[in-house]
């Protein structure tokens, strides 16, 4: 039961399209159930996702703020970017398994960018205490050049 | 705390004695991995055949073409087996 975090492969289109600017605009982060069924080839924009978690139990639907992202470029020919805030909810008591963050800056969900998804690798269940992610060192997500 | 971790302790979800849960994900992790020229080549298939001759025969069949390529009644202008 890993915890895994992967790219949306299309959020490099996204950004090389100007269409996400990291770390000038909104980011958050929104939990969502099991029954998303994520597609990491295809899955671009935040009307792609379903089944997030519904306004209860400390939760509200839309996810927490975690930007401005920051852009992590101190190690040769690495680029990350990361977040100073670790989206927490507290006191929780829900039911989720990924967490996913995207660039809430455009108008409409149809052109939200997505960036990453965390797989909890099972179902958390927090109940009336603090669920939080804390991101790591290396930043959320990372791209090696070689 | 409890489990499950990683090998290294450093990913994983650690729920606290007070029932607090703490996801802690490593990095998403990109390549972008430049090609070398010899990757932009196209392939060329090769097939490899094994087939079971004499040793002498080889030899024989060896200094038969070789013997062609040397002569003229072979080479003949625009001719035999090198043009």
């Amino acid at each position: 039961m890993a915890v895994t975090n992967k790219w949306y492969k299309p959020a490099f289109t996204s950004t090389f399209n100007k269409e996400a600017l990291w770390t000038t605009d909104t980011v958050k982060c929104q939990l969502h159930t099991v029954t998303y069924s994520v597609n990491q080839d295809t899955h671009r924009y935040r009307s792609d996702l379903t089944n997030e978690l519904t306004t209860a139990g400390g939760y509200t639907a839309g996810g927490i703020t975690i930007s401005a992202l920051t852009a992590l470029t101190g190690t040769s020919l690495v680029y990350g970017l990361d977040s100073a805030t670790d989206p927490s909810w507290n006191p929780a008591t829900f039911t989720c398994r990924y967490a996913i963050n995207m660039d809430t800056t455009p108008g409409t969900d149809a052109t939200r960018p997505l960036l990453n998804y965390v797989d909890f690798g099972a179902d958390q269940s927090p109940s009336a205490v603090q669920f939080q992610i804390q991101w790591a060192a290396a930043g959320i997500v990372q791209v090696t050049c070689s | 705390m409890s489990d499950p971790f990683d090998r290294f302790g450093q990913y994983g979800i650690r729920t606290a004695p007070n029932g607090d849960i703490t996801v802690m994900p490593p990095a998403a992790l990109g390549v972008a991995q430049a090609h070398v020229p010899g990757d932009l080549r196209k392939a060329e298939m090769v097939a490899q055949v094994v087939i079971n001759v004499p040793v002498s025969k080889i030899e024989r069949f060896l200094q038969d073409v070789q013997a062609m390529l040397t002569d003229d009644e072979w080479r003949g202008p625009a001719e035999g087996l090198v043009p």
